[in-house]
């Protein structure tokens, strides 16, 4: 490895080449590599984003887009009551998914979730309504459920 | 005693830098050379995208929350990458915002006070941190002391899946 430090003159016989010690230059890339990879976390954090609306405009803008209204029950039902969506009144808009053993049935909720976002297009809010005893886990998996469907507009009810 | 001590100088292997130089080599001294080449250029090469890889991928998102010691989030697709904002923890039925444990009934008003003072990143809105089996009975004051204090957007930290 040589370096040249470049415009030497013809007639000077030393030569002005030098040489760069890379040994210690790798070690010090070895130390920062090594301390770079004790200390590295190697999970991957996101975040699931949920508006809750305050006043009264946004409410009135989506009505006439119409919501979902998610109700989890005990024992893993969960309840959807469709919103302002035309075509679908009084029981059409209500549909219950029981539960698995006491746990959320989430092959269905998903199958409900795609087959009403692929008919309803326009449809992007929905309400969560937990019970107290509801797991965040199935919240979120839930939430994830409708992101995937394009139906990003998630809120969430307090007790 | 110290040339005797060097362990080049009993082999017929000799320095890689020492046999690489243009100035003086001494690798090709009448005969053979046993020396093994190496390019450390492009050792030094890989060494530098590595560095530079693990520093631009180790301040991601590691700064933003601090999971605590007994906190498994929940893992869910389609979720966004974690910003800025107000961090909340829930761990074993107390409260911490921004590292700082707080009672239940001053969750609203240093919320409040947090909203008011914060950055502008920072009133993005409530990144909450919690256990995968937490009841929402738990989490549910965070939300509502959240709402009292004027945040719009909460975060819900969880494990992005791919």
């Amino acid at each position: 490895m040589h370096m040249s430090s470049g415009g030497g003159r013809k007639g000077r016989k030393k030569n002005s080449n030098f040489e760069l010690n890379l040994v210690p230059f790798i070690d010090v890339l070895s130390t920062c590599i090594c301390f770079l990879l004790v200390t590295a976390v190697f999970i991957n954090l996101g975040s699931m984003h949920v508006s809750q609306a305050v006043g009264s405009e946004k409410q009135t803008a989506e009505k006439a887009k119409g919501s979902v209204t998610v109700s989890l029950g005990g024992k893993g039902d969960i309840r959807f009551e469709v919103k302002d969506v035309p075509g679908l009144k009084g029981s059409q808009g209500l549909t219950t998914i029981t539960g698995d053993d006491g746990k959320v049935n989430f092959k269905r909720t998903e199958q409900w979730i795609q087959t009403f976002a692929s008919n309803n297009t326009d449809v992007k809010t929905v309400l969560l309504m937990p019970n107290p005893y509801s797991k965040y886990d199935d919240l979120i998996q839930l939430m994830a459920q409708f992101k995937k469907s394009q139906m990003d507009q998630i809120g969430i009810a307090p007790l | 005693m110290l040339n005797n001590a060097k362990p080049l100088s009993n082999t017929h292997l000799g320095s890689a830098l020492a046999g690489t130089s243009l100035i003086r080599p001494k690798g090709n001294k009448g005969g053979r050379s046993l020396t093994a080449g190496l390019m450390l250029t492009s050792l030094v090469d890989a060494f530098s995208i590595l560095v530079i890889f693990l520093i631009m991928n180790h301040s991601n998102s590691q700064d933003v929350v601090n999971l605590g010691d007994k906190i498994q989030l929940p893992t869910a697709k389609d979720s966004q990458f974690i910003q800025q904002g107000i961090v909340v923890r829930v761990e074993n039925d107390k409260f911490f915002i921004e590292e700082k444990p707080v009672q239940l009934p001053q969750l609203a008003a240093t919320l409040k006070k947090l909203n008011e003072s914060a950055e502008i990143a920072k009133k993005e809105g409530l990144i909450i941190v919690a256990d995968r089996n937490l009841d929402y009975a738990d989490l549910s004051p965070v939300i509502l002391a959240g709402s009292q204090a004027g945040f719009t957007k909460y975060k819900f930290a969880v494990i992005r899946k791919d």
